[in-house]
């Protein structure tokens, strides 16, 4: 009986310091939103200052814009995608860039082409491995 | 036959008692392990979140070019980079290291990086600014 008293306790106290062990949250991560949302300005900005936000309404030839993207995806290992813009579909670039799902960061801008405002959405994801 | 049951009376405090310190010391454990990972993920994230300030007022202004008054964000004058180290270390409490990709390269130390995305204007090309801490 005390045997059967002990195996019942042993197995109580082991299901509740698994439960105990299991609520500790070891993949807690550094909180890196702010971060994100600031590296997504910044190619928006970096964009801005080399100019190519100018010959935007030009829909022929290779863009500047597109090259500018490849070279900051080749330094920071981010695919980067600005929705609503012909210079930067993957058509008009010249490499693929495979990107997980889920965005890394995303920022909307509005844009004058032409005189008209447009609204774009510039996303950064992470890179496929 | 009082003391001999006095006995057993304590041999059955003593062998009730193992267990209760042992289940005290493995309480004492876990919530030791919980408070160190506690401290330890708070300090890295304080660590990171000082990183990031840095980085972002170096971006907006302490190394951003300047003309007539007017700050231009991401647009990095490397000369206004030099001494930041210091000023901005010693503020933090941090050994700081901050420099352009194509001006000093990345810094092969064990120190935790962040990088931003800038353009560098003596050469006007696309660039990385990195700080560590």
């Amino acid at each position: 009986m005390q045997t059967l008293e002990a195996i019942i306790s042993f197995t109580a106290f082991m299901a509740f310091a698994s439960y105990i062990l299991l609520q500790i949250d070891n993949d807690r991560g550094i909180d890196n939103s702010l971060y994100r949302y600031q590296l997504a300005n910044d190619v928006w900005r970096v964009l801005y200052l080399r100019g190519d936000f100018k010959d935007l309404s030009n829909t022929s030839g290779t863009s500047k814009i597109g090259e500018d993207i490849e070279e900051i995806e080749k330094k920071t290992g981010f695919c980067i995608y600005l929705r609503g813009m012909w210079a930067t579909a993957p058509s008009n670039r010249g490499t693929v860039c495979r990107a997980k799902n889920e965005p890394f960061a995303a920022v909307g801008h509005v844009l004058l082409i032409d005189g008209d405002p447009h609204l774009s959405t510039l996303s950064i994801y992470e890179q496929e491995k | 036959m009082l003391s001999w049951y006095r006995g057993f009376v304590s041999f059955d405090a003593m062998f009730s008692l193992i267990p209760i310190l042992l289940l005290t010391v493995f309480l004492l454990n876990i919530m030791h392990y919980l408070l160190y990972d506690a401290v330890e993920s708070v300090e890295a994230q304080e660590k990171f979140n000082k990183l990031v300030l840095v980085a972002d007022y170096i971006v907006k202004r302490g190394g951003a070019y300047e003309k007539d008054n007017i700050i231009y964000p991401n647009l990095i004058d490397p000369g206004k980079l030099k001494g930041l180290e210091t000023e901005l270390g010693s503020k933090i409490s941090m050994d700081l290291f901050i420099g352009l990709e194509s001006e000093g390269g990345i810094p092969n130390t064990d120190k935790e990086c962040i990088y931003r995305i800038v353009v560098n204007n003596n050469t006007g090309e696309i660039d990385r600014l990195f700080v560590c801490g």
